[in-house]
């Protein structure tokens, strides 16, 4: 919460009146099967129609929710009433839309030229405030904002960290001159894609970034030099380090849980195989040999394990290590195609892209019974990755004839193309939760 | 010496022919505005470009495209006559070096494409290698699924893009 309170410029943040009493007082239960969404009435926030839609608290709290697959934003059109204060709520309104609970809110822009936003959520059945919370931003932080109240809610509702105010890292392309050729951009963006921030630009590749532990660093491959070099770049500062350019190919790099080292894949024995690097160091381990393809390492929430993609069988499938090299099994045997595995923040699934009928889809495999669900009806998807609470995978897919970025709910029922403009986006990976 | 490794090649070639399907891909019109004489060349073999002396041939003269089936990296068909076209080239000119630059189509994941595009060019260079080509004079790189050449969502872009291209300029322009 410091670190929030500081990147918000001296945010006020206070709990209204009376709201402890009642979130230790309510309790709603709703059922974690799969399939079940919670019904919410969302009232657009008082004096929000001042701000562009993408600085309006309640649509950012309403996408946030409709893409998770756990809540059913009721339409603003039924509401028998449009409260903003404690006042103002009449909860049988509330209960003839079949709405189990209410978020109301206002905002106002205060004379040194900050915010101040307040929200409410209520329980309908019991006629009850769950939580109620004010703050005070400059304007540039609405979303940030949005995306508090939204996991604030999430929180409330399902027991759960809500994901929403989190980063995601991707790459964009631009063509640019003969075919071929290409501008490549690294960005940061909020989880919804907005507020992208450029943090590398090059004429050359740019790949496959992926988040340190806490999310002050990024690790990705860049080919700036004209070779592939893998590069470690701290986020807030832009200061980076190249921390491998063997001979060769260098890729695939993914950090450890405890950020000291990297998992990635090289070229220089003449076959691309996974290596361990230390970070502190700089000591090389290799951990998988033979002449085939292993790549695209990543570790297990616990640091014990790594799971690959190898194409030793044939084609490509995913097999797990002990991240001492040793144990080598074959986790995926459902499709020919099954590739780019990452560990969900449990430990309990893997989300990867797996063919079926020529096409590929983000999917879900559970390690307790090598179920492999697909989530997806795209068939060209890449670089799936789980949000840091485990319940929506972002990825990057082709809808219309663009690469884009999109979210799909563990439940399969939540789904969202995120507004990003411009380029092909490819590459993503979802930020850790922010750490205090 | 010389002799014996390019018949051990012809070996190897039918073989790969052998388990090879017939659905190699022919070099692309339109791929680059670098030489469309040598992509028809290529594409059609013409006469004027058989009977043209090896050594004097000129580097627009032949296709600087190989091309390869889904998830393979297996030189098959018209390619193998590409490659061979090249050795000849690089053969006759010794001092020249040329960067095999692989490339995927973009089905698939990132970084495993990196490796697929990888053990293309590396196909590519054993060929040349095994053919005679001096290995000092090839460089290899893959590029993985990043840089398309056709933009499309569709078989035939997929076709062009899963490519190795002889990159003669890299160590020409210093």
């Amino acid at each position: 919460m410091n670190r929030f309170v500081r990147r918000m410029g001296g945010a006020l943040l206070v709990v209204l009146f009376g709201a402890t009493a009642a979130v230790a007082a309510v309790t709603i239960h709703i059922n974690h099967g799969y399939g079940q969404e919670f019904p919410i009435a969302i009232v657009p926030f008082q004096g929000q129609k001042d701000w562009p839609p993408s600085q309006q608290p309640a649509a950012i709290v309403r996408r946030d929710l409709a893409g998770s697959g756990w809540f059913d934003c009721l339409p603003s059109r039924d509401y028998l009433s449009d409260p903003h204060h404690q006042n103002q709520v009449q909860f049988n309104d509330w209960r003839l839309v079949k709405a189990t609970a209410l978020l109301i809110g206002h905002m106002q822009r205060l004379n040194d030229g900050r915010v101040n936003v307040v929200f409410r959520l209520y329980d309908v059945d019991k006629g009850a405030q769950i939580q109620g919370l004010q703050y005070t931003v400059r304007p540039r932080d609405l979303r940030a904002v949005g995306h508090k109240i939204a996991d604030a809610v999430y929180k409330a509702v399902t027991g759960m960290r809500g994901p929403f105010n989190t980063r995601i890292a991707f790459v964009t392309m631009f063509p640019h001159g003969a075919p071929g050729h290409f501008r490549y951009r690294l960005e940061i963006a909020d989880a919804e894609g907005h507020g992208a921030r450029v943090i590398l630009r090059s004429d050359q590749p740019i790949m496959s970034p992926r988040w340190s532990p806490h999310g002050r660093r990024l690790t990705y491959v860049s080919f700036e030099s004209g070779w592939p070099a893998i590069y470690v770049q701290d986020v807030a500062t832009g200061q980076r380090q190249k921390v491998a350019a063997y001979r060769g190919m260098n890729s695939a790099p993914s950090f450890s849980p405890g950020g000291r080292h990297l998992a990635l894949s090289l070229g220089k024995g003449g076959y691309p195989e996974v290596y361990v690097l230390n970070l502190v160091n700089h000591n090389l381990r290799q951990l998988t040999f033979g002449p085939s393809i292993n790549t695209e390492p990543a570790w297990s929430p616990g640091g014990g394990h790594i799971v690959f993609t190898s194409n030793r069988s044939g084609g490509p499938q995913i097999y797990e290590m002990t991240s001492n090299g040793h144990h080598k099994h074959r986790l995926t045997f459902h499709g020919r195609y099954n590739a780019d595995a990452t560990f969900s923040p449990n430990g309990k699934w893997l989300t990867l892209v797996s063919r079926r009928q020529g096409q590929y889809h983000a999917a879900v495999f559970a390690l307790a019974n090598s179920t492999l669900d697909i989530l997806t009806t795209t068939g060209l998807d890449d670089s799936p990755s789980f949000a840091p609470n485990g319940q929506e995978i972002l990825y990057s897919t082709v809808v219309g004839g663009h690469r884009v970025l999109a979210t799909v709910s563990l439940n399969g029922r939540g789904r969202r193309i995120l507004g990003i403009r411009g380029g092909n986006i490819s590459g993503p990976a979802w930020s850790p939760f922010r750490h205090p | 010496m010389k002799m014996s490794k390019k018949a051990l090649m012809v070996i190897s070639l039918a073989a790969l022919a052998g388990c090879a399907t017939k659905e190699a891909v022919k070099p692309h019109k339109a791929t680059t505005t670098r030489s469309s004489s040598a992509q028809a060349s290529a594409a059609g073999q013409s006469s004027q470009a058989r009977s043209r002396s090896m050594s004097s041939a000129s580097l627009t003269s032949f296709s600087h495209f190989v091309h390869f089936r889904t998830n393979s990296a297996v030189i098959s068909g018209v390619n193998r006559k590409v490659v061979k076209e090249n050795a000849d080239y690089l053969e006759a000119h010794p001092n020249t070096r040329v960067r095999l630059e692989g490339n995927t189509d973009e089905r698939g994941t990132a970084q495993y494409n990196m490796a697929l595009g990888w053990r293309r060019a590396d196909a590519v260079k054993h060929m040349l290698e095994v053919l005679g080509v001096s290995g000092k004079q090839l460089t290899t790189i893959s590029f993985g699924k990043s840089r398309p050449l056709a933009m499309g969502n569709n078989p035939k872009a997929w076709a062009v893009n899963r490519r190795v291209y002889f990159d003669y300029k890299y160590y020409s322009k210093g």
